[in-house]
């Protein structure tokens, strides 16, 4: 293992972090606030990352365990830079809760600690919401795009943070790849950002609420979330989630005028599949139980919550406690398959679930002619029997730690929807649950073991398990 | 440049490092993952699984944006045919490897008539290297620019050798010939060294002449140089196969040993001039049996790099012959330095020399284009010959001006101009239409315009 490469990877995401500090300086520099809490995180950040970024590592010495290792540090390295605006500012008094919002933010979940949104400086808000614009694509995907390095291995950097199954570059070099992704979803917010403004929301409010539905987290910048939004507003919101959903080869396909590969893409038209379906039943049910009168109004909520749901960002316009079984239900079914590989959102990941049930298919292929040879294809393309064999592993673990989680959060003995919610919510960096912690409520209330805990399942949630559990595995320490 | 390469072996592998690392976008095409991926995990490169002939593998890899496609696959016939399919769906230019020597005749009619750009032979060219290698047996390695009349070659300094001490400003003067110093290898270290450095023990030294004055520097050394008359060639496979044909056509004697009979009844059709043997080239007392002891030069080219190590250590030991293996494997270089078995050929490195050699010529450069590169000592040095466009800020300059606006570790080693050799001075000025020869140590450079600072 080398250890100055993964130094170096550290304090050179550290010292971007302090760049983008600028952000916030600026806003709160336009709303007349104090920027120091930004000014002394920024300093931090170099300080941390100074001595880390000296020394050039030797070329070719990252492979995936470094990559991964190096990434996992990473994030937990953000975490505790990223929470001292909260802390300096005094917006955020324990430093639990502060892990707990930092990670939340940068992990794209959207879960919060906080009572009170309107009552923080208005830096400190858009400090939060830009966390999950940096988080969504990823901080080190940033960094691919920006750091030269030499060698080929800047790969294993972005497999180890991007979600997915099986990542692949979008053209040869892997810093062109992190350009081109960083471009879509730049023009893709700059977009979202200008139709909001268009539609008259405020330009503070269509910055926060675009970064939040980019990077699919959710923290909004009003109490009531987004349902004192305007009708086309919500609208608009809810394309800009649905369409960060979607795995960016998407667009990079469409982009380069290949539209042929792009709608090839099964797993764009499973995702496109579930939320229609998804919307179809909840409006219907949601009819019919009388919560609404007007269908257009119901239609319009299903859309909004489906598409928040499945691409993990969790906005929410009302309150969800008051919704009927049934599509509570499809709620959080849809918590667990989560968005696309390769895009913004959280969760198994739609070609995961694909995956699976297509091993599943050949398994029974298998029980009914035991000596038949069957692959499994993808995009009509048959897929390698090691990411197959990685998928199943990948849902055992999930579930494992997700049963681990449920029963340490259930020790602080709130209601079984709220715990299980809870943990499913920001396991698949979702955010709002059910009950307690539903839509019109949040975190604040639960212990700080428990936040500890959905920290780390935020944390374990964004990076797809493995850089964070490798580092608590003790081979990966070993020399040799 | 966009470039396709189809075949991931040890020659498409070297050439994506190549290429990337001149600072070209690398597609690689090959039906093997495993080997792709290993390729992806060292190299920046785009991996795609399939076949290279595959028109919707060729679609997939957007061939139309591509500037390069070169298929280095294993097999001939794929090659070609993928370069066929790749240049009938876009304007990329095509590069085939086609090593058969069945169809090695034919290569300019089919480059013609199928449309390629360039067939390389990389088991033509070493079994050519191997050729010039044995007519200057003194050298361990030697490479010619401007069509042969401009040559490079290595010498080693050892103890009490003549130009021991001397700064390189005297040995023009001592050896009474017109050569430049233009690389030093000195512990591990490669320096471009200027007019007041002095040669110690144990460097090796990169000189730039003519073939004539080459000669006259031997004559001053006292290196016995005379051209190899006889030879022994282990293995009969394709370098055996050509090394043969131009051996047995200066008049040579040649004697080839192949374990395989059925090598060994083709080898004596072909050949009628040409002794084959038919047993162990890696049996030592079979070898000596054949006259080891006695040959000028011994040449192992079986299809396994350790045999041919072993039995050139073995060769070194027992006779005065020149020695010359071939390796096949891309990492053994370094090892190579320390086994002191005077030359190393390898094919593959060869092969990815002359495309990348190819491709740094497309790249239209200011100034004038990329005739020919040679990459030195583990490719820490770029040896290029360049043909002088009229450029302003290049041509027409006394030396003496151009020298300051030149990058760090880099120097004119030779102009060639209407046939004539010059060692530069200051007061000299590159013309147009010269060939110029530099050496340096930066790379990718593929343009003249790309030596000044």
């Amino acid at each position: 293992m080398d250890i100055s490469i993964i130094a170096y990877v550290v304090g050179m995401a550290l010292s971007i972090e302090g760049i983008l500090l600028i952000i916030p300086v600026i806003c709160a520099l336009i709303y007349g606030e104090s920027i120091m809490p930004f000014i002394l995180t920024a300093a931090v950040c170099f300080a941390v990352a100074f001595p880390f970024t000296g020394v050039k590592p030797a070329a070719g010495s990252l492979f995936s365990k470094e990559g991964y290792v190096a990434t996992g540090l990473t994030w937990i390295g953000l975490t505790f830079t990223g929470m001292l605006p909260f802390l300096f500012s005094g917006s955020i008094d324990s430093v639990y809760d502060a892990v707990f919002e930092t990670v939340s933010g940068y992990t794209t979940t959207g879960a919060s600690i906080l009572t009170d949104v309107e009552a923080l400086p208005k830096g400190v808000l858009m400090w939060r919401s830009f966390m999950h614009w940096i988080g969504g694509m990823g901080i080190l995907v940033f960094m691919l795009a920006l750091v030269p390095f030499t060698g080929g291995t800047q790969m294993n950097i972005m497999k180890a943070e991007s979600p997915g199954p099986s990542i692949s570059k979008l053209v040869p070099r892997a810093a062109d790849s992190a350009k081109v992704l960083y471009q879509l979803y730049t023009a893709l917010t700059v977009v979202t950002v200008l139709a909001l403004i268009a539609l008259r929301m405020p330009v503070f409010d269509a910055l926060c609420i675009t970064f939040g539905a980019a990077g699919t987290g959710g923290f909004s910048v009003l109490n009531s979330g987004c349902a004192s939004y305007t009708m086309a507003q919500q609208v608009v919101i809810t394309i800009a989630m649905i369409a960060f959903g979607v795995n960016f080869n998407f667009y990079f396909f469409l982009f380069i005028k290949r539209s042929k590969l792009a709608f090839k893409s099964e797993e764009v038209r499973w995702y496109i599949g579930i939320i229609l379906a998804s919307i179809l039943i909840i409006t219907v049910n949601i009819c019919s139980h009388g919560v609404y009168t007007s269908p257009l109004i119901a239609l319009k909520d299903a859309a909004f919550h489906v598409g928040s749901i499945i691409t993990t960002t969790g906005y929410a316009t009302t309150d969800l406690n008051l919704w009927p079984n049934l599509s509570q239900g499809i709620l959080v079914l849809l918590m667990f398959i989560g968005a696309c590989a390769g895009s913004t959102g959280g969760g198994l990941k739609v070609s995961r679930v694909i995956l699976l049930a297509k091993s599943y298919k050949r398994e029974l292929a298998v029980a009914l002619h035991p000596d038949i040879v069957k692959k499994v294809h993808m995009d009509g393309k048959p897929v390698e029997e090691n990411v197959l064999r990685n998928t199943g592993a990948y849902l055992f673990v999930y579930l494992v730690i997700f049963c681990i989680s449920v029963l340490i959060v259930s020790m602080d003995g709130e209601s079984w929807v709220t715990t299980f919610t809870a943990v499913a919510a920001t396991y698949n960096n979702i955010g709002p649950g059910f009950d307690v912690i539903g839509s019109m409520g949040n975190y604040s209330s639960l212990s700080d073991l428990s936040k500890v805990v959905l920290s780390l399942d935020m944390l374990i949630g964004r990076l797809e398990i493995f850089p964070i559990m490798l580092l608590f595995a003790k081979d990966t320490w070993r020399k040799f | 440049m966009n470039a396709v390469i189809v075949g991931c072996g040890k020659v498409g592998t070297e050439l994506a490092k190549t290429l990337v690392n001149d600072g070209h976008d690398v597609t690689v095409i090959d039906n093997d993952e495993k080997a792709l991926e290993q390729a992806a995990e060292a190299i920046d490169i785009l991996p795609i699984c399939g076949n290279g002939a595959d028109i919707n593998t060729l679609k997939e890899a957007d061939l139309k944006s591509k500037d390069i496609f070169i298929a280095v696959s294993p097999s001939d016939e794929l090659n070609l045919l993928s370069c066929v399919i790749a240049g009938s769906i876009s304007t990329a230019k095509t590069i085939a490897r086609v090593r058969n020597p069945l169809y090695s005749k034919e290569t300019e009619f089919l480059k013609n008539k199928l449309g390629l750009s360039k067939i390389i032979n990389p088991e033509h060219a070493a079994a050519l290297e191997i050729y010039k290698l044995l007519q200057y047996p003194a050298l361990t390695r030697m490479d010619s620019f401007a069509n042969g009349k401009v040559v490079i070659f290595t010498v080693h300094i050892t103890s009490e050798h003549p130009l021991l001490g001397k700064s390189l400003q005297e040995v023009r003067g001592i050896t009474g010939s017109n050569i430049l110093v233009c690389a030093v290898e000195r512990k591990g270290e490669v320096i471009i060294p200027s007019g007041n450095f002095v040669i110690e023990d144990d460097d090796a030294i990169s000189i730039v002449s003519t073939l004539d004055e080459m000669k006259n520097l031997f004559r001053f050394l006292k290196v016995k140089n005379k051209a190899a008359q006889s030879c022994i060639i282990t293995g009969g496979g394709t370098i055996a196969h050509y090394l043969t044909d131009m051996l047995l056509k200066k008049g040579m004697h040649v004697r080839i040993v192949e374990i395989n009979e059925d090598k060994c009844q083709k080898l004596s059709e072909v050949f009628p001039e040409a002794e084959v043997i038919h047993g162990d080239g890696t049996d030592k007392a079979f070898l000596m049996k054949q006259g080891l002891g006695k040959v000028d030069a011994f040449v192992p080219l079986t299809g396994i790099d350790e045999e041919n190590i072993i039995t050139a250590t073995f060769a070194k030991n027992v006779s005065d012959a020149k020695v010359i293996t071939k390796i096949s494997r891309t990492d053994l270089n370094d090892v190579m330095d320390e086994l002191h078995i005077d030359s190393a050929v390898f094919p593959k490195f060869i092969c990815a020399d002359i495309i990348a050699q190819y491709v740094r010529a497309q790249s239209n450069g200011v100034g004038g284009n990329v005739e020919t590169l040679y990459r030195y000592l583990d490719n820490r040095i770029e040896i290029l010959e360049f043909k002088a466009k009229d450029d302003k800020d290049i041509v027409n300059i006394p030396l003496a001006l151009l020298g300051v606006r030149l990058k760090d570790n880099m120097i004119i080693a030779c102009i060639v101009r209407d046939g004539s050799f010059i060692i530069p001075s200051g007061k000299n000025m590159i013309k147009e239409n010269d060939s110029v020869i530099i050496v340096t140590t930066h790379h990718g450079i593929s343009a003249l315009h790309g030596i000044l600072k």
